[in-house]
């Protein structure tokens, strides 16, 4: 378990710290500069700089320990601990458990979208699956801590999370309904596994 | 902010200790990654920051208002939703443009259905991630089971907000 670990812990460090992205965002920057200074001139664009300076400085304490919590979180969720237990459920336990393991899954979609595949291949049915993903980019706990409380505050945060938590498992239930009907969807075939498995999650 | 603050460091102690119980050296890591995000973040934010503040400034005066202010009702929520859909990249681009939007003065339960709809629709996503790994159909089941979400997640939140008497404008 430490081994993969560590292969995980070291591969962001592996990213060059400046590449495409950030290239993007500075000629954006620039761009949007000469947009304002063009269109309307050079008064608004000290306002918008003073805007986003001030934002940066009030933000920029919240993020940080965000992102310390962000880095937790993953060492204390992890996803390969909880395939299996997914994989197994069904019916509106099912979801429940899908929608909670979703939440706690750190990490963008280069990260999530592989689990959500292998649990797919695994036999985790196609609203499991779902509300899964759903939750995951609702109600996904890192995101919520690196981004959302720190901008937006903890009473606009509180009411969003609460009334969004059954909003997957209801994704969930009415994907199951779909996939009976005109949305039916074969398991992608994986090495024999899905075969052996049969069509039996529907 | 204060709170916000409060809150994310009792969170931090919390999980810190419980890392710590399991495996003493898992903070190192954590402080390794997180250290890794914040200087990726530190080069980034800056540059969206500013971009979203002028492109701020380039929306007329009142459209914000218009569009997804708080008495454009469901009709500014659905909109919303649709935008936030259309939103490309990840948090450093749509939480900027969140708050912007909020201070031009977009009502709560909009900004709400502008996140769900960037989370859930996620066009940019899409394409990158979720058509090539999981297939056309398997979008077009969840986009479908989905499409109710954010909407209903910003009437539901502005529900809420007015039974508890929280504010969820940001104004």
């Amino acid at each position: 378990m430490s081994a993969t670990r560590e292969v995980t812990a070291k591969k962001p460090a592996a990213r060059p710290l400046v590449d495409g992205s950030l290239i993007f965002f500075i000629a954006l920057a620039a761009v949007a500069m000469v947009l304002v200074v063009w269109i309307k001139g050079p008064g608004p664009l000290t306002v918008a700089l003073s805007h986003a300076s001030g934002l940066m400085v009030s933000i920029a304490p919240l993020i940080a320990l965000g992102l310390l919590l962000g880095g937790l979180a993953r060492e204390l969720a992890d996803p390969k601990q909880i395939a299996p237990i997914l994989g197994a459920q069904s019916g509106w336990a099912g979801l429940v458990l899908a929608t909670a393991l979703g939440a706690v899954t750190p990490g963008g979609p280069f990260a999530a979208f592989p689990i959500v595949y292998a649990l797919f291949l695994a036999g985790a049915d196609v609203g499991a699956v779902i509300a899964f993903l759903t939750a995951w980019s609702i109600i996904g706990i890192q995101r919520i801590v690196t981004w959302e409380l720190p901008l937006l505050g903890h009473e606009f945060v509180f009411v969003r999370v609460i009334t969004s938590l059954p909003l997957p498992i209801i994704a969930g239930a009415l994907a199951r309904l779909l996939a009976r009907g005109p949305l039916a969807i074969d398991r992608p075939e994986y090495q024999g596994a899905a075969a052996a498995r049969g069509k039996d999650s529907t | 902010m204060i709170i916000s603050l409060l809150i994310l460091t009792v969170a931090t102690a919390v999980a810190g200790f419980f890392a710590w119980r399991r495996e003493p050296a898992s903070l190192g890591r954590a402080f390794a990654f997180s250290t890794d995000q914040g200087l990726r973040l530190a080069l980034r934010l800056p540059f969206s920051l500013v971009a979203a503040s002028c492109f701020a400034e380039l929306v007329p005066d009142g459209m914000t208002v218009s569009i997804m202010g708080p008495d454009t009702g469901l009709k500014g929520i659905l909109l919303a939703s649709l935008i936030g859909g259309l939103l490309p990249g990840g948090p450093i681009v749509s939480f900027p443009i969140a708050i912007l939007l909020a201070r031009d003065g977009a009502g709560g339960p909009q900004v709400i259905a502008l996140i769900t709809g960037w989370s859930v629709y996620a066009v940019n996503r899409v394409i990158a991630y979720e058509l090539p790994i999981m297939g056309t159909r398997f979008v077009a089941l969840r986009l479908l089971a989905s499409s109710f979400v954010p909407p209903v997640s910003g009437i539901l939140a502005g529900l809420l907000a007015g039974v508890i008497g929280w504010s969820i404008a940001l104004q």
